[in-house]
């Protein structure tokens, strides 16, 4: 088959159909990147130095360089609506614009202070919400894609910030958002109302600014933990998709574009959930969470409905493996999760500072390698 | 099995409804003992803590109070193990049992109400995060077992000098990241050099039994019930 451009490996993937190589992608959102330390590590490997630069300082994902980018072989190309940062402290500790407090401890951003945790549904009306017409959400947006398109033939992934659960969970506190769930149903839903009409705001503002022309939407908004779900799924239904479900329909009426929806953890049994409101493409893929390390079943039970975005582990086999055992993991997913399109090869979640080069360099060396399809795909 | 009752509903009212004047008086204690049982596997704070008034103000040792939430806890863990429910359902159980534990605390003063073991917790140096760590602690007391929580980013000396304050049995270490998981052998070393008896438990998403073995911990858990057995099994503690 005459390889076809990164760009159409993703579409064709996504439509289903077998494209001429399994496209990868490192670096093209917001949850498929590198995070800055091993980031640096692997540009001191590659004998680049330009200054890196940042989708989201909160989450310290790359903005991946160029000359990274062709190295890798990635498929894909970022813009992404920033502007969530308030002000920097002087202790290195972060304000966003919903009013949560970053510390930097630890080298990772963490959200501190809860400003709604003994907040009550009037006080959810007086909040200093921020302005969702906001022009610094969606700055650069326009030029970032113009950009891409001038590079060359790569597919564009705009990564919204929209996380309904995420938010509130920063706002109110993780435990106590939790426990909303169970025994104060009205609160939550009235906060995450609030959250998600702002960030339904902010995503059209985002795709108006693109005119709707990118290959990807990305968002991302965990609601499952390592060995299940994060609540009952009846729950989930009534008080969480109708979000998502909103977003994902906003996406598909704005613009030409496949929805991404990032949800790490043990998420097989909300599979159906997430295709039955539309999402195009699932990431990460969790493969060291409850039921999703069968990816041979996941494919089997999900792969005609859904595209598998992911799947290299990040857990053990990046981290702690050998660029051998890299080479198996990938080799492995290709396998199980490659035939007739539908997959696109990426480390599950953004690729943490714990990653040599090697082991990166190893994946996407790999996925070129197993992926030439299809006599490259084993079994 | 689900919650699906209003909170109180069942639990409170319903049993209320089955006393009458012919019933005796450990009949009746017993009946809200169990009210308070049931209180508490359904997550119902406001119940929890009007039985155990009502059982304080009936003159019950303490200790009694507290023996039907240990089974009711025991209860939520059971089912959180085999999945029949989420983390939120184990959250105000354990809440249900932390706000009757506010009132009987001032009373369990007695050396014969101590609990049987004492555990230090907190998270690893570098890593903020909680919800685990915090499950388990709460799950631990529901155990009856004494925690003494050191909250997030602990640095292994500090997790020594608790463990000789506090006399402690076991020091339980949570992580979520694997670049902060590795300072858990730390923990394992910093213990055994402060020539310590006390065990290291290791939990946490990225952290497996393997991994365990492998730093010299005592023992590993997969989920906060799990941290019980542990300990109550006498997996880790002899």
């Amino acid at each position: 088959m005459t390889p076809s451009t990164p760009r159409q490996r993703v579409l064709d993937a996504l439509a289903h159909k077998s494209p001429s190589a399994v496209p990868l992608d490192i670096g093209g959102t917001n949850t498929s990147s590198i995070v800055e330390r091993a980031y640096e590590q692997l540009k001191i490997a590659l004998d680049v130095d330009s200054p890196t630069e940042f989708i989201s300082r909160r989450s310290r994902t790359a903005a991946i360089d160029d000359t990274v980018f062709r190295r890798l072989g990635s498929c894909v190309r970022p813009v992404w609506v920033g502007g969530a940062i308030a002000s920097e402290a002087a202790d290195g500790s972060l304000l966003d614009k919903w009013g949560v407090t970053w510390s930097s401890a630890g080298g990772h951003y963490n959200p501190v202070g809860n400003p709604l945790r003994a907040a009550s549904e009037d006080d959810l009306r007086t909040y200093g919400w921020p302005d969702p017409d906001d022009p610094a959400w969606t700055e650069g947006l326009r030029e970032g894609v113009e950009r891409w398109r001038n590079e060359g033939e790569f597919a564009i992934a705009l990564s919204l910030p929209v996380a309904v659960v995420h938010l509130s969970q920063y706002l109110r506190g993780y435990e106590q958002y939790l426990v909303d769930l169970m025994v104060n149903q009205s609160f939550a839903a009235s906060l995450m109302g609030r959250v998600s009409e702002i960030y339904m705001r902010i995503a059209e503002n985002a795709l108006a600014a693109v005119d709707g022309d990118v290959d990807v939407v990305q968002f991302g908004d965990d609601v499952a933990f390592q060995d299940r779900p994060m609540v009952r799924p009846d729950i989930y239904r009534k008080l969480i998709k109708p979000h998502h479900e909103r977003l994902v329909e906003l996406i598909k009426t704005r613009s030409r574009a496949s929805v991404f929806y990032h949800c790490c953890g043990a998420v097989s049994d909300l599979i159906p959930d997430f295709i039955d409101i539309g999402v195009d493409a699932l990431n990460p893929v969790q493969v060291s969470a409850a039921g999703m390390g069968d990816t041979a079943t996941l494919k089997r039970e999900f792969g005609r409905d859904i595209t598998f975005w992911g799947g290299i582990d990040t857990q053990h086999t990046l981290p702690y493996g050998n660029a051998e055992d890299v080479r198996e993991e990938v080799r492995r997913r290709i396998g199980d999760l490659a035939e007739d399109g539908g997959f696109v090869a990426a480390a599950v979640h953004n690729i943490q500072d714990d990653v040599s080069p090697e082991n990166i360099l190893a994946l996407a060396d790999a996925v070129h390698e197993f992926g030439a399809l299809p006599e490259g795909v084993p079994g | 099995m689900y919650l699906t009752s209003a909170p109180g509903e069942e639990t409170l009212y319903g049993a209320m409804g089955d006393l009458n004047c012919d019933t005796s008086e450990s009949e009746v204690t017993g009946a809200v003992l169990d009210r308070l049982r049931m209180a508490v596997e359904a997550g119902d704070q406001d119940a929890a803590v009007m039985t155990t008034r009502q059982l304080i103000d009936s003159g019950e040792h303490p200790r009694t109070i507290v023996d039907p939430m240990t089974v009711a806890m025991t209860e939520v863990g059971r089912r959180f193990q085999t999945g029949e429910i989420f983390v939120p359902e184990m959250l105000i159980a354990a809440l249900a049992m932390k706000a009757s534990m506010t009132l009987l605390e001032p009373l369990l003063v007695d050396a014969a109400s101590r609990p049987l073991f004492t555990a230090v917790i907190g998270t690893i140096s570098g890593d903020l995060h909680d919800i685990g760590k915090n499950l388990v602690a709460m799950m631990w007391k529901g155990a009856n077992i004494e925690v003494v929580d050191l909250g997030v980013d602990v640095s292994p000396a500090r997790f020594v000098d608790a463990a000789i304050e506090h006399k402690a049995h076991i020091v339980g270490v949570s992580a979520l990241l694997t670049t902060t998981m590795a300072g858990m052998r730390d923990v394992v070393d910093a213990v055994q050099e402060a020539g310590l008896e006390t065990k290291v438990v290791v939990g946490g998403a990225p952290t497996t039994p393997e991994f365990a073995a492998s730093i010299g911990a005592a023992g590993h858990a997969a989920n906060a019930a799990a941290a019980v057995d542990l300990i109550l099994d006498h997996q880790a503690v002899a």
